[in-house]
């Protein structure tokens, strides 16, 4: 069964996780494995023993990113040095960041029971997580989930084979506002940029005038001892207290309840034919309640009634396969193998939103849509869309020497129009293991040698909504006539591009493995080339089209470099060991683009601030480069001079070029297990090197924002309070690189006594709890959903470290 | 066994070809939310529909989470307004206006600029759309060529070179267009009202609800002022008296009315940016998050005089506000040389006569000149239900026939008639009590740049018109010569079209 979320999965569900990364393997997974194909196997209690596991973890997160921001006395002096020199401030020194962050706990039961025989094997699982965030407290940041997890398989009779996997996961998650990546009224970004002159709370001496000044204009958020929160009188707009922010989440959040089940069943119609029917469902149907407080922080953000918003959703994702396979057994000689089939997948969401305005009091109890006075607005939507597959495979596999596949399958999709649905996809992959040839002498520390080529072709929708191809008329919005009658307007709320069609990665990987010692040592070199064709983006057209841009297939991308595995493993001493080491090196670069101009604007997905997209796609370069001001040092008075590139003795946007690369050129992994009487030690590291960050949290419109700490460098440009240019320019470029330990654990079990129970371990972790970095922002890895906007922090929310301590027992 | 086996593979190969065949119209999914453009355009509502669009940017407030009226913009562009507000960091978009010192980053430069071609959109999609069988239809297209011209002429006059956009486009190859000459825009915005003019109504014969469509008198009134801005003052002033003398429109007698609920679509209206206080928005209805605000006039309260500075006066029905758009000084003294009390005040009110009235002024209230403003003004029976402050109904008035009098007592200036000049003139004057003026030459000229400030404050005018009469440097601190004359071309609109270049002088 496709997902695109197996956060509903435990991890003791999971029987065992493959990843398909060439394309000749992908293919046959579906529409849409460009990315790669994670094959997650869920329990169904084959291989295991009659058991019952019980895993309990308990643990705290915590901020541990090193930030910097100025200062109260910092602030004041960048800003009056800038040229504010009225400005005083409120007399507090908050670090609101410090403020901001909690630590925050997180929680998870496991139990699992298994057991069977050859005829009937069964796993049934229960467990319940519970995980607050580091911003906002339990009461507004909180994901909990218990979920029941039941795998079975029959063989009801020699050719017929049963199988069944479901899950049923009960969701509540609170505080989906706090997000990050938002610069523009996100809370995250609030903090960085938040007067630190102003206090979280007044207290009631010193906060008086300010409580003062505000109070007629309507209730002034509050914490919950009544303390008034504080205003800054200096950055406006969406820059508020966070803590406001927070005061407006209130309420269930979102609670839900998915059922994800798949039904396999597999009937030998021949010794060596067999038919296979695979379907699947994953249904969720959830509510949506929030409510927020009337409140007065400024003009741009008050709300002088009450107000709740409560949603309810429909989601129901059907996927149907089935496929024929033959397979032709020539004794030692060879095997050959057969695969033909079909698969249908549909997916409907429907929704229902009310957004109740004009509670009659500030309570939960009136929130339900149940206590409006002044207005109820209703809007509701259905979305479906579909999916068709046709997909054969050949497998020949001669004397486990010489191993060839080719695949072809035929995709379509409903998104598209009629003539740009259906696409066809092969792929090709072969295998020699040269190490079986007779001329290989096996007597050496090389026992393995395996060379390896394939090239495939993949599509992807890339989260093409349904209507993108079609022409579509919205009517969600009003005038009104002289008399006050409503006329309904009908609008085409973005252009359309009835030429839409797949992206297809079409990907090339030739490598060689090795293995030594008995495959004590194994090593392994690949290359591979991804072309990323008809690249699926939205352009940010110039705002004379009057509407905004539709999708399009905008060009070709090339990522290309070589990956290299080492690991080995010891297991004949008293310390038992394994290392392993990945390194892949990466190139990107855009080949072709389908646009008049060669470039293509990064879309509003990646707007830094209210008007600047800094992204662009064009041949040559790094796809989604940063594209802005070189400078090049500083004035005599310390301001940032930037080049004028077509010297035409205006800077302007014609003089904005290549600052700079999101791309890795390096991305690694290393681990260390070991093993040493009744101790274990896992060790796990990741990181990349050689991207770019743009910092995009800054914003050109609030030139009295706080600061991070290095602006104050004298090798920085000198405090200015006109920020626009230099705040595009490669002064806000940094080194993205960092090495991050994802997980240092250590273990110590005990083996049953008296047959009470056959196993206890106990462990304690530390979990992306080191991050080594040079970046001065919350976080280094800054990524976005959204390709175009990849390596800009517009204050992302800090990955928290983990401080995990956990015991299971096996009986 | 063997039996039952080929029945089964004989089932599964029917069974496969039947879902193969009967799948074949699987992937036809109708797309919810909206209705195909294929099977829209059709009927005489679908045209109605699509016209409403166009009109929608009439009434425009909010542009990518940015307040922006192009009414008030243009408002505190001049030296009648000051931007004010709370302080100088909130809403620096006006502020830097008001000072001179916008940059192309501004956030209302892009708004006015994005605003006027959301629109013109708008009306390309109804004439490339719709077909002419119908009389509505007829009439539709008429009114998206004269909302097309509305929205040229705001491009032109406030950013001067401007590309020309006159059909749908879709694909990204299709989207770099290079600027026309100011000359090219007007020839458009001249050929698009005379084709809407015959097919348009009279005001008279609109319905009461119909007085928000365009009219024969509001396409004269716009093609008399692309001539005049284009100095065809022959043509300009024919257009004018097109209206003039249709006898479609007089003048109100109570200026104070004029701007009120019951003063909509009054006798001296042309043409209004209609709002309406029915739609009961709450604070957290207001979709905020969205391109723009609608149905009700959000910046009434925004530009009413700021709570924390200035008591509301219940009795005199006038509320507190956010602040913006405060009179400068210059505007009443302007009014106090002319001896105009009647309107100024119904259109300012001093700080004496607010203390007067009971009001309490606390602290020293950012950009605030002695004066609160009352035209457009934070008046409580203009409020809907709701969460008062956010329903006000109050319309703009885009045009208005004063302004058409003064712009037609303009060009027979111009032409040196100034006979019809001073009647013209005087029919604004006497409305206002002023006695009739007796001036000639460079002082009848100079009494129509001050009787149209004192006729259209903050309506948004005495920017543009300072701009064209070459008066602006010495009226406007900060105004630089040879360069803002022109707003820039938006920053991000230069990121995007590689077509486009900065205006001169910026």
């Amino acid at each position: 069964m496709r997902t695109r979320d197996v956060r509903f999965l435990e991890s003791s569900a999971i029987q065992s996780l493959e990843i398909l990364k060439d394309a000749a393997s992908a293919s046959i997974y579906g529409a849409e494995g460009a990315n790669g194909v994670v094959l997650i196997s869920t329990k169904d209690g084959t291989k295991w023993d009659s058991g019952i596991e019980y895993t309990a973890q308990f643990g705290t997160q915590m901020y541990r990113g090193k930030m910097e921001l100025m200062n109260s006395d910092e602030y004041i002096s960048y800003l009056n040095t800038a040229g504010d020199t009225t400005f005083v401030g409120q007399g507090a020194n908050t670090d609101w960041l410090d403020e901001l962050f909690e630590p925050a706990p997180i929680m998870r039961h496991q139990l699992t029971f298994s057991g069977g025989d050859d005829q009937l094997s069964y796993s049934l699982g229960g467990s319940y997580f519970d995980r607050a965030g580091i911003i906002g407290g339990k009461d507004r940041s909180r994901f909990e989930r218990a979920a029941l997890n039941l795998g079975l398989r029959a063989k009801v009779k020699p050719f017929l084979e049963l199988g069944l996997n479901a899950s049923y996961a009960n969701e509540q998650s609170k505080g989906s506002a706090i997000f990050g990546d938002q610069n523009v009224g996100g809370i995250v970004s609030s903090a960085i940029l938040m007067d630190p002159t102003t206090p979280v709370v007044y207290n009631q001496e010193d906060g008086a005038a300010a409580i003062e000044a505000n109070i007629d204009n309507g209730p002034l958020s509050t914490d919950e001892d009544g303390n008034v929160y504080g205003i800054s009188q200096l950055v406006g707009g969406e820059v508020i207290n966070p803590f406001v922010y927070l005061d407006q989440i209130n309420g269930d959040g979102n609670k839900s309840n998915r059922l994800f089940a798949s039904a396999c069943g597999r009937l030998g119609l021949l010794e060596n034919l067999s038919f296979t029917s695979r379907i699947g469902a994953d249904m969720t149907n959830g509510l949506f309640h929030n409510w927020s407080p009337s409140y007065y922080y400024s003009t741009e953000r008050q709300s002088a009634t009450p107000f709740s918003m409560f949603n309810k959703f429909d989601s129901k994702g059907i996927q149907w396969e089935n496929f024929l396979t033959y397979d032709l057994d020539f004794g030692d000689a060879m095997d050959i193998s057969f695969l033909a089939g079909q698969s249908i997948y549909s997916n409907t969401t429907t929704f229902l939103n009310v957004f109740a305005g004009g509670l009659v009091a500030n309570a939960n109890e009136v929130s339900y849509a149940d206590g409006s006075e002044a207005s109820t607005d209703l809007t509701g939507g259905k979305s479906e869309q579909r999916l068709q597959s046709f997909f054969g495979r050949i497998n020949f596999n001669i004397q486990d020497k010489y191993l060839v596949m080719a695949s072809l399958r035929r995709d379509g999709t409903s998104l598209f129009t009629e003539d740009n649905r259906f696409k066809t996809y092969p792929g090709v992959s072969v295998g020699w293991v040269l190490s079986r040839e007779d001329f290989f002498n096996n007597s050496g520390h090389l026992n393995f040698v395996k060379l390896r080529a394939s090239w495939g072709q993949t599509g992807s929708l890339s989260g093409v909504p349904p209507g993108a191809g079609q022409a579509g008329i919205g009517f969600a919005y009003r005038i009104y006539d002289a008399a006050d009658n409503a006329i309904v307007v009908g609008e085409s709320s973005e252009l359309s591009n009835p030429d839409l069609t797949w992206e297809t990665s079409e990907q090339t990987d030739i490598g060689i493995d090795f293995g030594f010692f008995q495959d004590r040592l194994s090593f392994s070199v690949d290359w591979f080339q991804k072309l990323t064709k008809d690249l699926i983006a939205t352009s940010s057209a110039p705002g004379y089209i009057g509407n905004a841009p539709p999708l399009f297939n905008a060009g070709t991308m090339s990522n290309k470099g070589m990956e290299f595995e080492l690991a080995y493993r010891n297991n004949d001493n008293a310390v038992n060991y394994q290392l392993s080491a990945n390194l892949t090196t990466l190139k990107n670069e855009v080949t072709e683009v389908n646009s008049g101009s060669g470039q293509i604007q990064g879309s509003q997905n990646a707007r830094v601030g209210t008007s600047w997209v800094p992204t662009v796609f064009e041949q040559g370069q790094p796809a989604w480069y940063f594209s802005g001001y070189q400078s090049n040092g500083l004035d005599e008075s310390g301001n940032l001079q930037l080049v004028d590139l077509n010297e035409d003795g205006v800077i302007d946007a014609e003089d904005q070029t290549y600052i700079g690369d999101p791309h890795p050129d390096l991305i690694y992994g290393a681990g260390v297990n070991l093993e040493y009487k009744k101790f274990d030690f896992t060790l796990f590291v990741q990181g990349q090197m050689g991207n770019d960050i743009l910092v995009g949290y800054l914003r050109e419109d609030r030139a009295t924002q706080n600061r991070p700490t290095y602006m104050n460098d004298a090798d920085f440009f000198a405090p200015t309070l006109n920020v626009g240019n230099s705040l595009r320019s490669d002064k806000m470029i940094f080194d993205g690189s960092f090495t991050r330990v994802k997980q240092i654990q250590l273990g110590y079990s005990i083996d049953g006594r008296d047959n009470r129970f056959d196993n206890c371990r106990i462990f304690v972790s530390l979990e992306d709890y080191f991050t080594f970095t040079s970046y001065t922002g919350l976080e280094p890895e800054v990524g976005s959903s959204f390709n175009d906007a990849a390596g800009i922090d517009r204050g992302v929310y800090p990955i928290p470290g983990r401080v995990m301590l956990g015991a299971s027992l096996k009986f | 066994m063997r039996n039952k086996f080929n029945i089964v593979i004989a089932m599964t190969a029917l069974w496969a070809l039947a879902l193969t065949l009967s799948c074949s119209d699987y992937l036809e999914v109708p797309t919810n939310g909206a209705i195909s453009a294929a099977d829209f355009y059709k009927t005489d509502e679908d045209a109605g529909s699509a016209i409403a669009a166009a009109y929608d940017m009439l009434t425009f407030d909010f542009w990518n989470n940015t307040w922006a009226s192009p009414v008030v913009m243009k408002s505190i562009l001049s030296d009648a307004a000051q931007s004010a507000g709370p302080n100088a960091s909130d809403q620096p978009g006006y502020e830097a206006m008001d000072h001179m010192t916008h940059s192309p980053s501004n956030d209302k430069v892009a708004a006015l600029w994005g605003v006027n071609y959301s629109g013109i959109h708008r009306c390309n999609l109804v004439l490339d759309n719709i077909a002419a069988e119908s009389p509505f239809k007829i009439q539709v297209l008429a009114e998206a060529k004269a909302l097309r011209a509305y929205f040229y002429l705001d491009l032109v006059s406030y950013f001067g070179e401007v590309p020309i956009v006159t059909t749908t486009l879709l694909l990204p190859e299709e989207y770099q267009i290079a600027k026309s000459p100011k000359s090219a825009v007007y020839e458009l915005i001249e050929s698009d009202l005379q084709a809407a003019l015959p097919d348009l109504p009279a005001k008279s014969a609109q319905s009461a609800a119909d007085r928000f469509r365009m009219t024969k008198g509001a396409a004269h009134s716009l093609l008399g002022r692309a001539r005049l801005y284009q100095d065809k003052f022959a043509d300009a002033l024919s257009s004018f008296e097109e209206v003039i003398n249709s006898g479609e429109y007089w003048l109100e007698t109570d200026y104070s009315l004029v701007f009120k609920k019951e003063g909509e679509f009054g006798a001296g209206s042309i043409l209004e940016g209609a709002y309406s206080d029915l739609t009961g928005l709450v604070g957290g209805t207001a979709p905020w998050g969205d391109q723009r605000l609608f149905d009700t006039n959000m910046h009434v309260q925004l530009t009413g005089p700021r709570g924390d500075f200035f008591s509301p006066l219940p009795e005199k029905d006038f509320s507190a506000g956010w602040g913006f758009n405060l009179p400068s000084a210059k505007l009443a003294a302007i009014y106090d040389s002319a001896g105009d009390t009647y309107r100024k005040n119904a259109t300012i009110m001093s700080e004496e006569d607010y203390l007067a009235a009971g009001g309490t002024i606390t602290g020293d209230p950012f950009g605030y000149q002695g004066f609160l403003r009352l035209k457009y003004g934070t008046y409580d029976s203009e409020q809907g239900a709701g969460d008062a402050i956010l329903n006000y109904g109050t319309n703009w008035r885009l045009i208005r026939y004063s302004d058409i009098l003064l712009l037609a007592s303009e060009a027979a200036w111009r032409l040196g008639e100034e006979g019809k000049g001073r009647e013209y003139l005087n029919q604004v004057r006497n409305r206002a009590q002023l006695a009739n003026s007796e001036s000639s030459g460079d002082e009848l000229f100079n009494d129509i740049v001050n009787e149209r400030l004192m006729e259209l404050a903050f309506e948004g005018f005495r920017f543009y018109d300072l701009v064209r009469w070459g008066l602006a440097a010495e009226n406007i601190e900060g105004f630089e010569e040879g360069k803002h004359e022109h707003l820039p071309i938006p920053s991000g609109e230069l990121d995007r079209a590689y077509s486009l270049v900065q205006t001169t002088g910026w």
